[in-house]
């Protein structure tokens, strides 16, 4: 056997890995830290009717990207992957809203909504590693703002930042059995180094939140839009649909 | 398990235990619910041969099959019933005690 894993928790974790590699769920998650970062920069001061307005847009996709994540990848999901890559719904994922009602029913018949018992010790386990890990990265960041606001003066620490928190996302996918990007691990530390600069020339200054909030939705778009080429690549479109 | 030692073995389920039915009953008791175009591709088989094996568990009452559409995309949707579920774990339980292997899932 090449794994340790059980084929039933590597079907699960291939299941999970199908619904992430087109890009679109860290591109949407991207889009989403950068309308809230856009918020956070530039629409926060001032009250010119035409900012009110770009507040308000902002504040409306903001709104509908955290409410509908879901949705919206599944829409463009089911006008891009699901034709070349088919569809699967992991079982970590909420019911499907957008299935029709009568759709929803016919699948109910019979249907066991329990998990299996092997998947919920797994998901248990992993839950609880992530939760660990989770704390961890909260602890480092307490850390830092700590020292950054108390004794330790120096713009570096945001690089220290990003290499920290790359060092958790690795952490983390070690721990889920999963590869890091590396556009990731090369962005997130870009960023956390471009933080640096721009406090050493004194651009950031109260707003460092929304350009870390901007920094890292974009790393995650072109992360997102990397993998969405390479996968059409891969994957080009069927002649045929019909199954 | 009734403690027969081989004679257990005849009373495996042989709709699960031919193993490109084992292959999809596998994937679709670690998901929700996964399509046609999904199963053909994890598993590798032929339109005709998955449709065929698809055929005979739903015969079974293992599993159902819904034909939808998202957008413009029509979906061939297989998930597996209760009765599916409790089949495959039965038949996992037992071909762990026919190899002696603990019944903990351990990663």
């Amino acid at each position: 056997m090449s794994s340790t894993l059980s084929p039933t928790l590597q079907a699960e974790q291939r299941a999970q890995q199908h619904w992430v590699e087109d890009g679109l769920p860290s591109i949407i998650t991207g889009i989403g830290c950068l309308v809230w970062a856009f918020f956070w920069i530039y629409l926060k001061n001032g009250h010119s009717p035409f900012k009110i307005v770009l507040l308000l847009s902002a504040l409306t996709l903001y709104w509908a990207f955290t409410q509908h994540h879901l949705e919206i990848v599944d829409w463009l999901k089911a006008r891009l992957s699901y034709p070349r890559t088919g569809y699967v719904r992991p079982p970590q994922m909420p019911e499907d809203k957008s299935l029709p009602l009568d759709f929803k029913m016919l699948s109910m018949q019979g249907a066991n909504t329990t998990q299996p018992e092997e998947i919920k010790r797994a998901h248990a386990r992993s839950m609880r590693r992530f939760l660990i890990s989770f704390s961890l990265m909260l602890v480092a960041f307490v850390a830092i703002a700590y020292f950054h606001s108390s004794w330790i003066h120096s713009p570096w620490v945001s690089s220290a930042f990003g290499l920290s928190f790359v060092a958790m996302l690795w952490l983390l996918a070690r721990i889920e059995h999963r590869r890091v990007s590396w556009i990731l691990v090369a962005g997130f530390s870009l960023v956390g180094l471009c933080m640096s600069v721009f406090q050493l020339r004194g651009i950031v200054g109260p707003d460092q939140p929304g350009y870390w909030l901007a920094g890292i939705g974009f790393v995650a778009v072109i992360d997102g839009a990397v993998g969405l080429f390479r996968f059409l690549r891969r994957n080009p479109r069927p002649s045929s649909t019909a199954t | 398990m009734s403690g027969n030692g081989l004679k257990d073995l005849s009373s495996l389920d042989r709709l699960i235990h031919e193993p490109a039915r084992l292959m999809i009953m596998t994937i679709l008791y670690a998901v929700k619910e996964a399509d046609f175009v999904y199963l053909q591709r994890e598993c590798g088989f032929t339109q005709g041969n998955l449709s065929s094996h698809l055929s005979k568990l739903g015969e079974g009452g293992y599993l159902t099959i819904t034909k939808t559409f998202k957008g413009k995309y029509p979906l061939t949707i297989c998930s597996l019933t209760r009765k599916g579920r409790e089949a495959f774990e039965v038949y996992s339980v037992k071909m762990r005690y026919v190899t002696g292997q603990p019944s903990n899932n351990s990663r």
